[in-house]
């Protein structure tokens, strides 16, 4: 084996297993019938089509129905809300605190945006790549230098929006339309954010309140818009499922933005519903609802061997069943975890102990109802065990200023890491909705949604903009149920 | 036709300004043998290298056709508008 050759495999092991097994020397013979006479290491850009390639085969994007050209639809909106989202923090936050190193990343969007008007159509990939690198370099150089790295959630919010600019942008030829959506789009955002801006009745302040409700307002509504365009899609008789993983897309990070300071109305000790109840419950509702517009497309996608999934009735309800015991476990896991963790801070509150008592009755309520528990479910079940202390320490040193020990905080810190029973709670409603024909599964779904509608619907007005995307989530569910769209046929 | 031979040819039909990757190249084909379009025929190992070789299907014949079709109707009413505007243009130039 030359050099290359091993270089080239190497490189494939971002492909699946199941998938170098089946295509890998076929990919590799053809790279080495491509490659000239002396070549010893992969180009660039080679490299970066066998990793994307490799990432969309393990994120199934070739294999679920939709979710491709979804991806193309939802690429332009991405970089629209980058370029606007950036020139607005630029000019309107930067300015109010101590400089940071956003307008690095800000610039690399800009300059990305422009190249998608101007540029070649070779050079807007590298351009969306190399902002990409830029944002995600940031918490990493920061300290390096003077200047703080912009908050965490800009960053998120950035990254998984250049991620979907990034893989949904194909490097084939664009028309004027195409070249002028996000420059023209990132105008509309950073004037939409800054309107919003100017009628909000506090002034912004900095990165923080208001402004990331201002921004989540702007991206609301471009969520609102894919929404709409999915129902429209109905209505012409074209296939809507592209649309509805547009909207579900850009929903994702859009969920981030927010919530409204709940401090003035809630005057418990509980934390107010906060950015981590708000991602949380965002980003299940978006995955879940994601979860039900998954459609595979076939079983051959990404070439057979290890993707296959269940179609028929039979392993449909089989299906079910191994969630059933895979929620119990997640639930059980995390009422363990949790008790765990409040026990060992010594902050043991009746809200914890509710929170773990409601965890343990479900558990027991889907795991009674379903065959006896697979080796598979328990390990899962024991790794969330261990997984949640972990998590919550994470939380506690995030609610803490960053700090690992010596919190004061305790009785809020114990609140917050209950406030991760959105996940397990989420799943097991989830689980006993998919697959409720037993009274006791049933209860358990009943006991999840009241005890995730307890964690959360108290602090609704604190939802902010978040609350349009939620409203586009059934939304979405409504354009399915109208039209269950077959696979395409086409290319 | 085979892999490396798919991407040879994209290249010389598009006088050089496509050329396909290998990842590309084998995302497409395999959304394309899923829906029918293409079809795996016969596989062999040249100096060491597997080569698999895929064939059109009467479908993925079909619906070339189709999309060939609605290009050159494209093609043709551009190129009708080029006419109209050339022949509008010509008095005002002249």
């Amino acid at each position: 084996m030359t050099t290359l050759e091993r270089r080239y495999r190497r490189l494939l092991r971002w492909y699946p297993k199941s998938y170098r097994d089946s295509r890998g020397d076929e990919i590799v013979s053809t790279l080495l019938d491509l490659a000239p006479p002396g070549r010893r290491r992969p180009t660039p850009a080679e490299a970066a089509d066998l990793i994307e390639g490799g990432l969309r085969c393990r994120l199934g994007v070739a294999r679920v129905d939709g979710l491709d050209d979804g991806l193309a639809h939802a690429a332009p909106v991405a970089l629209a809300l980058l370029g606007g989202a950036g020139a607005f923090l630029w000019w309107r936050v930067e300015p109010l605190g101590p400089p940071t190193l956003g307008p690095v990343a800000y610039a690399a969007w800009l300059l990305a945006c422009a190249v998608a008007l101007l540029g070649p159509t070779r050079r807007l990939r590298p351009a969306l790549a190399a902002a990409l690198a830029v944002t995600l370099a940031l918490p990493a150089v920061a300290p390096l230098t003077t200047y703080a790295r912009p908050p965490l959630w800009v960053l998120m919010t950035l990254t998984v929006f250049g991620l979907i600019a990034l893989t949904g942008t194909a490097p084939a030829h664009r028309d004027l339309e195409r070249r002028t959506t996000p420059a023209l789009g990132a105008v509309a955002v950073a004037c939409g954010a800054d309107l919003v801006s100017r009628a909000w009745p506090d002034p912004l302040t900095g990165y923080y309140q208001p402004a990331f409700a201002q921004l989540g307002m702007v991206v609301a509504a471009a969520v609102g818009a894919l929404a709409v365009l999915a129902l429209s899609a109905v209505r012409r008789g074209a296939p809507p499922r592209p649309w509805l993983w547009a909207t579900l897309l850009i929903g994702l990070p859009g969920a981030w933005l927010g919530p409204l300071d709940t401090d003035t109305w809630r005057t418990t000790d509980l934390p107010p519903f906060g950015r981590l109840a708000q991602v949380l419950l965002g980003t299940t509702l978006v995955l879940l609802t994601m979860a039900r517009l998954h459609h595979p497309r076939s079983r051959r996608s990404c070439v057979s061997g290890g993707y296959d999934t269940h179609s028929s009735d039979g392993s449909a309800t089989v299906h079910a069943r191994s969630s059933g015991s895979w929620a119990a476990a997640g639930l059980a896991g995390f009422g363990v975890g949790l008790a765990g963790f409040v026990v060992g801070i010594g902050a043991v509150t009746a809200h914890g102990l509710s929170t773990v008592a409601v965890c343990g009755v479900a558990a027991a309520l889907l795991g009674s109802a379903q065959a006896p528990g697979k080796a598979r479910s328990l390990r899962f079940g024991a790794l969330v065990a261990v997984g949640t202390p972990a998590a919550a320490y994470a939380v506690g040193v995030y609610s803490n200023d960053w700090t690992l020990g010596g919190w004061t905080e305790l009785t809020r810190t114990a609140g917050l890491a209950s406030v991760l029973a959105v996940l397990p709670l989420a799943f097991g409603a989830y689980t006993a909705y998919r697959s409720a024909r037993q009274v006791r599964v049933v209860a358990a779904g009943v006991l999840c949604a009241g005890w995730l509608g307890w964690l959360t619907l108290p602090d609704l007005p604190a939802w902010g903009p978040v609350l349009p995307v939620l409203v586009a989530v059934p939304l979405v569910r409504a354009a399915l149920a109208i039209a269950p769209w077959r696979a395409r046929t086409g290319p | 036709m085979h892999g490396y031979g798919v991407i040879q040819e994209v290249q010389a039909l598009s006088g050089g300004r496509v050329s396909l990757r290998p990842g590309t190249l084998y995302g497409a084909l395999d959304r394309l043998s899923e829906q029918g379009l293409v079809v795996q025929e016969g596989e062999e190992v040249v100096e060491g290298r597997l080569r698999r070789y895929y064939r059109l299907t009467d479908p993925g014949a079909e619906l070339l056709a189709v999309e060939i079709q609605r290009m050159t109707g494209n093609a043709k009413a551009a190129a009708a508008r080029l006419r109209r505007r050339a022949g509008g243009s010509a008095p005002a130039s002249a």
